[in-house]
C-alpha cells in the first residue's frame, strides 16, 4: 500500500539515468549540480566530461594542507591537472604526490613555478602518476603563456639550469611507460643528458623542445624511430646541422619556430632534411617559421618532396610572392595558413590548382588583396576563409565577394593589438556571397545603414559576433529577418546590446540557439 | 495494418500497430528472439510500465513514427543540446514530476532512445540556472553534505576549469 501512493522522485532513478540527465548540463550547471547532494558530486564529474576539466592548483604556503585535504577527500577522477608552485618549497611533497597520483586517470599533469622544487621532490612527484601520457614541464620564464597552447612559445636564451630539471638527468627507477607526449620548456642553451631521459620515458612520440643546445639532438636521435610529432624553436646552426641528418621513419607533425636561415649551410642543410624520403613521406603538417628571410630553395624543395602534407602553416615575410606558386605542387593539401606579407611583382594567373584545399587563413598580412587574388586562383574548393589582423579592409570588402564566391564559413578577427581595427558597412562585406554558412567577426566596427546586413547570406546558419562595440539591437532585428536560417548566434563582449534586445531576438527566432558571454 | 497487443502492469491491452511498437529496441529483440513477429495473437506483458504511462508513451510514438531511426554508433558526435526540443514535444513534456520520471524509467526499460533523450533533456531544463538550494527544492532532495563537504566541493569547483579537448 505504501508503495502505491509514494511519489516517484529523481532520486528513484537509476544512478545511470540521472547521470544521463546531468550529462546534458553545461558546465557551470554541472557544477552547481555537483553542490546539490552526495549522489550528484560523484555523478556530476565523472565520464566523458572529465576530458573537458582541468584541475587547477595555485599552490601557496597557506594554501598546500587545504589542497591536500580538498583532494583526498574527492571523490573525482582528474585526466587534466595543472600545477603551479608559484615558485616556493613545498614541504610535504610525499602526502601532495599521494593525494594528486589517486586520481588513476590522471593523463596529462602541467607543472611550473618549480624554482624552489628539489629535483627528489619532483621525482617523487612523477612516481605517483604511473598512469601519465602527456607531461609539460615549464621552466617560470615562461609562466604566464598560455599553458594548454605552448606551440607558439619563446624561451630565453640563458644557460641556467633549473634545479628541478637535474631530475630528468638522474638515473631513478622512475619509469612512465604510458607517457607519450614530452614537452619541456626550459632555457635555450641548457643541455640535457638523453640516455636517463629516455629511459624515464621509454615510449615518447611526441617531443615538444623549446632548448636549443646542439647536445640536444641525442635526445631527437635517441627517439628518431618513435617520433610522431616534433616541434623545436630557434634551433641554433649547430643543432640544425646534426639534427638534419637524422631520419624520422613515423614523422607526421612538425613545427619549427623562429628559424634562423641567414647561413647558406643551415639553408643547405634543411634542404637535405627536406629531401628525406624517410620522413617527408609520411609528414602532413607542418608548420615553417622562419624569422626573417624566407628562402625560396628551402620551400621550393619542401614543395616537390613533401607530397603527404595536408597542413601547411608558414610565415611569409619578404618572402617573393612569386615563389608561393610551388605551393600547387602539394596536391593533397587541405589547410594553409600564411602570415606575414609577401611581396608579388605582379598577379599572373598560375596554372595548377589544389583541389583538395578547403581552408586558407591570412594573418598580419599588408597586402591581403594580392595573397587573395593567389588563393583564389590556386583553391577552386576553398570553403573556409579566415583572415586576422590583415591591413586595408576597405579593399578587402570590395574584392572579397567577387574572388572567392563558394565560402560557406567566414572569419575576419582583430586582435586587441592591432592599432587601426577596421569599420565596414554591414551590406558591404558580404555582396552576394549566396554560400555563406557560417560568419564571425572580432573586433570590426559595423557602421550604420544596416537594412542590407547580411541579406545576400540567406544560408547562414551561424553567426559569432565578438568585441563588435557598436552591435545594436536593431543589427538583431535585421538578423531575424534576413538570415531566416539562423541555428546559432554568439555574442561575446557586445556591450551595446541589451537584453531586451535579446528577447526580441527569441521572440522574433525561437528556434535559434543564443549564446552570450560578457555583456 | 499488422498489430501486436501489448498489456501493461495493470492489465490492460493496447493493440499497437507494429511499426509503433517498433520503436522500443526492447519490444524489437522480444519479436525476434521469441520468433513472434508474424504472430498477433500474443500478448506481450510489459511488467514495469502501467498502462496511464503506455498510453502517453504509445502517443508519442505515433506521432514521431516517421523519424529517422536514430543510430547512436554513426560518428557523429552525441547530441548535448537541449534547446532543440521541437514544439509538439514541448506540450507532450508538460506534464507532473511523477509522470516524468514514470516516462523515464519505462523509456529505459523499453530502450526508445528519442523518448529517453526528449525526458532527460527536459529535467536537465529544469536545473539550468537554479541554485543548489533551488535544485534540492524542485527535486525534493536532502542535502546530505556536512557543511565542511559542502565548503570542500565549492573549493574543488573554485579550482576546476574548463579546458578544450585538444586533439593529439
Amino acid at each position: 500500500m505504501v508503495l502505491e501512493h509514494h511519489k516517484l522522485e529523481i532520486g528513484d532513478l537509476p544512478n545511470e539515468i540521472q547521470l544521463q540527465i546531468l550529462d546534458y548540463l553545461n558546465y557551470r550547471s554541472r557544477c552547481t549540480a555537483s553542490e546539490v547532494c552526495r549522489l550528484w558530486n560523484a555523478l556530476a564529474f565523472t565520464g566523458r566530461f572529465m576530458d573537458r576539466v582541468c584541475l587547477r592548483l595555485d599552490i601557496t604556503e597557506d594554501n598546500l594542507k587545504l589542497v591536500c585535504t580538498v583532494l583526498s577527500d574527492s571523490v573525482r577522477n582528474y585526466r587534466h591537472i595543472t600545477i603551479n608552485f608559484n615558485n616556493q618549497s613545498v614541504t610535504m611533497m610525499d602526502y601532495f604526490s599521494q593525494v594528486v597520483g589517486e586520481n588513476d586517470a590522471l593523463e596529462s599533469l602541467t607543472l611550473w613555478g618549480m624554482d624552489r622544487i628539489e629535483p627528489v621532490q619532483l621525482l617523487m612527484l612523477l612516481n605517483s602518476c604511473a598512469h601519465l601520457e602527456r607531461l609539460c614541464l615549464l621552466d617560470e620564464q615562461t609562466e604566464q603563456l598560455n599553458v594548454t597552447n605552448v606551440q607558439g612559445i619563446s624561451a630565453d636564451d640563458s644557460v641556467e639550469c633549473p634545479a628541478w630539471l637535474t631530475a630528468l638527468s638522474t638515473d631513478s627507477p622512475v619509469r612512465l611507460q604510458r607517457l607519450r607526449k614530452l614537452r619541456l620548456m626550459i632555457p635555450g642553451r641548457v643541455s640535457l643528458p638523453s640516455k636517463p631521459i629516455v629511459r624515464k620515458f621509454p615510449n615518447v612520440t611526441q617531443l615538444h623542445l623549446t632548448s636549443y643546445h646542439p647536445s640536444n639532438v641525442a635526445l631527437f636521435n635517441d627517439y628518431r624511430n618513435k617520433l610522431e610529432k616534433i616541434s623545436i624553436l630557434t634551433p641554433s646552426s649547430l643543432f640544425v646541422i646534426a639534427f638534419s641528418t637524422i631520419s624520422f621513419p613515423k614523422l607526421n607533425h612538425l613545427y619549427l619556430g623562429r628559424l634562423e636561415l641567414h647561413d647558406q649551410l643551415v639553408v643547405a642543410k634543411w634542404i637535405n632534411f627536406f629531401q628525406n624520403p624517410a620522413h617527408t613521406g609520411t609528414l602532413e603538417q607542418l608548420m615553417f617559421h622562419p624569422k626573417f628571410m624566407m628562402r625560396t630553395p628551402i620551400f621550393a624543395t619542401i614543395c616537390s618532396n613533401c607530397g603527404a602534407l595536408r597542413e601547411l602553416e608558414l610565415s611569409l615575410d619578404y618572402m617573393d610572392g612569386d615563389a608561393l606558386k610551388d605551393v600547387t605542387n602539394l596536391q593533397h593539401l587541405q589547410k594553409l595558413s600564411l602570415q606575414g606579407t609577401a611581396y608579388f611583382r605582379e598577379t599572373p594567373h598560375w596554372p595548377y590548382q589544389i583541389r583538395t584545399l578547403k581552408t586558407v587563413r591570412i594573418s598580419g598580412s599588408r597586402f591581403p588583396i594580392n595573397l587573395l587574388v593567389f588563393i583564389a586562383d590556386i583553391a577552386p574548393s576553398l570553403t573556409n576563409l579566415t583572415m586576422e589582423d590583415v591591413e586595408n579592409p576597405k579593399e578587402l570588402f570590395e574584392t572579397l565577394p567577387e574572388l572567392v564566391a563558394t565560402i560557406r564559413s567566414f572569419q575576419l578577427n582583430y586582435s586587441e593589438g592591432f592599432e587601426r581595427p577596421p569599420s565596414s558597412h554591414p551590406s558591404g562585406l558580404l555582396r552576394s556571397m549566396h554560400n555563406l554558412e557560417s560568419y564571425h567577426l572580432q573586433r570590426v566596427i559595423i557602421k550604420h545603414g544596416i537594412q542590407g546586413w547580411l541579406q545576400d547570406a540567406p544560408q547562414l546558419r551561424m553567426v559569432t559576433l565578438t568585441d563588435c562595440s557598436t552591435l545594436t539591437d536593431t543589427h538583431l532585428v535585421i538578423l531575424t529577418t534576413n538570415c531566416p536560417k539562423l541555428e546559432w548566434l554568439k555574442l561575446k563582449r557586445c556591450p551595446a546590446v541589451t537584453m531586451h534586445g535579446l528577447e526580441e531576438f527569441r521572440a522574433r527566432n525561437p528556434s535559434c540557439k543564443i549564446d552570450v558571454d560578457g555583456n | 495494418m499488422p498489430c501486436i497487443q501489448l498489456q501493461s502492469s495493470d492489465g490492460e491491452i493496447f493493440n499497437v500497430e507494429f511499426e509503433i511498437a517498433m520503436c522500443s529496441f526492447t519490444i524489437k529483440t522480444m519479436m525476434v528472439d521469441l520468433d513472434l513477429e508474424d504472430n498477433c495473437e500474443e500478448v506481450v506483458p510489459l511488467t514495469n510500465v502501467d498502462s496511464n504511462i503506455l498510453r502517453k508513451i504509445l502517443q508519442w510514438a505515433n506521432y514521431h513514427k516517421d523519424d529517422p531511426e536514430a543510430n547512436p554508433e554513426d560518428g557523429k558526435p552525441v547530441d548535448r543540446r537541449t534547446d532543440n526540443i521541437c514544439e509538439w514535444d514541448q506540450e507532450f513534456m508538460k506534464v507532473d514530476q511523477q509522470t516524468l520520471y514514470g516516462l523515464i524509467k519505462a523509456a529505459n526499460y523499453l530502450d526508445i532512445r528519442g523518448l529517453m533523450a526528449l525526458t532527460c533533456k527536459t529535467v536537465a531544463n529544469m536545473m539550468k540556472g537554479k541554485t543548489e538550494e533551488q535544485m534540492r527544492k524542485m527535486f525534493n532532495i536532502q542535502n546530505d553534505l556536512t557543511p565542511e563537504e559542502e565548503q570542500q566541493i565549492r573549493q574543488e569547483n573554485e579550482w576546476c576549469e574548463e579546458v578544450e579537448i585538444v586533439a593529439d
